[in-house]
């Protein structure tokens, strides 16, 4: 693979952040990572970047359970900034729940690809790049 | 036929008979006229007794369904943070078998001191878990007893040991006393302080102002202050939720757990909870007993 991917991971978790960010820095195709403790921080950069047009990343880890702004509550505001067509970043939502209430919620949406439990590993990381920029 | 209930002399009517007015006919629609009415008053009383059960039923329904959902939520939030503390330790030992074939004695010692105070934090969280449910238990096993709010109010603010300025004032007092679990009264008014202490605007001192009415039968403890007040259009359905914690510009910490045990302990005697808020102006809250 040619192409260099940023990352986002947005998390309330900073162990979490820590851990992800370690295992992504280990593969060659990792550009950036950059990583929000809040949603609504990682929400507003984001919504910044597609305002000024700048780069977006190209994947973004996407926590649920966050206090203040949860990942679906992010999913439902971006939606409201994005045209679905154009809007090419890969959001993974990464999660330690495997509640039926978070699966389904996930199901619903049109905006997240992937529904990925923690710890994430770099296997599952290798073949999630495979599927989404092969 | 006049003063006759209606069904029968329908019923009379439409029998095509033609009555004698002897007084023997005349006793004998008296009669039916009487057991007629008398049916009639049963009839009402079965509705109302119906209605009354019904009415019964789905406020229960409503109850159990309250006590569901608070029970679902707390359990989904305690599994959920004991879940994500043990990943925690997962992904922190991970890292460490990676980091400890390299010779980076820095980032060893540095992923070490995170999975210990993941551990410490883990223990923390089963530690309030636990008194969070042995609160329960002594808040359902207490028998009730009479309790002076003015001094159960007094003797909480003197363990409290509060360092900022305020005030506290009773505004009405219709009753000072009431029939509650001590327990249960004592976390109630904790937590209603120690709420207005923490959300208090900076920008003034902080004021109490509680008002102890009785309404008909209903004792009403109304708990007013003047803090940063909640946003109710965005929040309502959050306040009285175990673990959320709702969004505040003054980013306090807390555990989600305070407005919960109010209305659990309010719920437990039977009472209703309702909050009055506006940014900016402060928080009123309304229990009725």
């Amino acid at each position: 693979m040619n192409q260099k991917l940023d990352f986002f991971i947005i998390d309330d978790s900073d162990v979490n952040n820590y851990y992800t960010e370690d295992l992504l820095n280990e593969f060659d195709y990792t550009n950036s990572v950059t990583t929000f403790l809040k949603a609504k921080e990682g929400l507003t950069e984001l919504v910044k970047r597609i305002q000024d047009k700048s780069k977006l990343p190209d994947v973004v880890f996407l926590d649920i359970r966050m206090p203040e702004m949860d990942g679906f509550e992010f999913i439902e505001e971006l939606e409201e900034e994005i045209d679905e067509q154009e809007f090419n970043v890969k959001i993974f939502i990464l999660t330690s729940s495997k509640h039926r209430r978070d699966v389904e919620a996930f199901e619903k949406q049109q905006i997240a690809c992937e529904f990925l439990n923690k710890p994430l590993d770099k296997e599952e990381i290798m073949s999630m790049v495979d599927k989404h920029f092969s | 036929m006049e003063g006759v209930h209606r069904l029968l002399q329908r019923q009379i009517e439409r029998s095509g008979v033609k009555l004698d007015m002897t007084e023997d006919g005349l006793r004998l629609i008296e009669t039916l006229d009487k057991t007629y009415k008398q049916f009639e008053g049963e009839r009402k009383i079965l509705e109302e007794s119906a209605k009354r059960m019904l009415e019964r039923i789905s406020s229960s329904n409503e109850n159990l369904h309250t006590i569901i959902s608070t029970l679902d939520g707390f359990n989904y939030h305690v599994s959920h943070d004991l879940k994500t503390s043990m990943i925690h330790t997962i992904s922190l030992s991970k890292m460490l078998q990676k980091y400890v074939e390299t010779d980076n004695p820095e980032k060893v010692r540095e992923i070490l001191d995170k999975l210990l105070a993941n551990s410490e934090g883990g223990l923390d969280l089963v530690e309030k878990f636990l008194r969070i449910s042995k609160f329960n238990s002594q808040l359902v096993e207490q028998d009730l007893t009479t309790i002076n709010i003015p001094d159960l109010i007094d003797s909480i603010i003197q363990k409290l040991d509060i360092k900022v300025d305020y005030e506290i004032n009773f505004i009405q007092t219709d009753f000072t006393e009431i029939n509650a679990k001590e327990v249960g009264m004592e976390s109630l008014f904790y937590n209603l302080l120690t709420n207005a202490i923490k959300y208090k605007d900076t920008k003034r001192t902080l004021q109490i102002e509680i008002r102890l009415v009785q309404n008909g039968t209903f004792k009403v403890i109304c708990f007013k202050d003047n803090g940063i007040g909640i946003d109710l259009e965005l929040n309502r359905d959050k306040i009285f939720k175990p673990f959320v914690r709702i969004e505040n510009e003054l980013d306090k910490e807390g555990t989600g757990v305070g407005l919960f045990l109010v209305k659990k302990i309010v719920t437990e005697h039977n009472g209703t909870v309702n909050v009055k808020s506006a940014l900016g102006k402060g928080t009123e809250f309304i229990l009725t007993f």
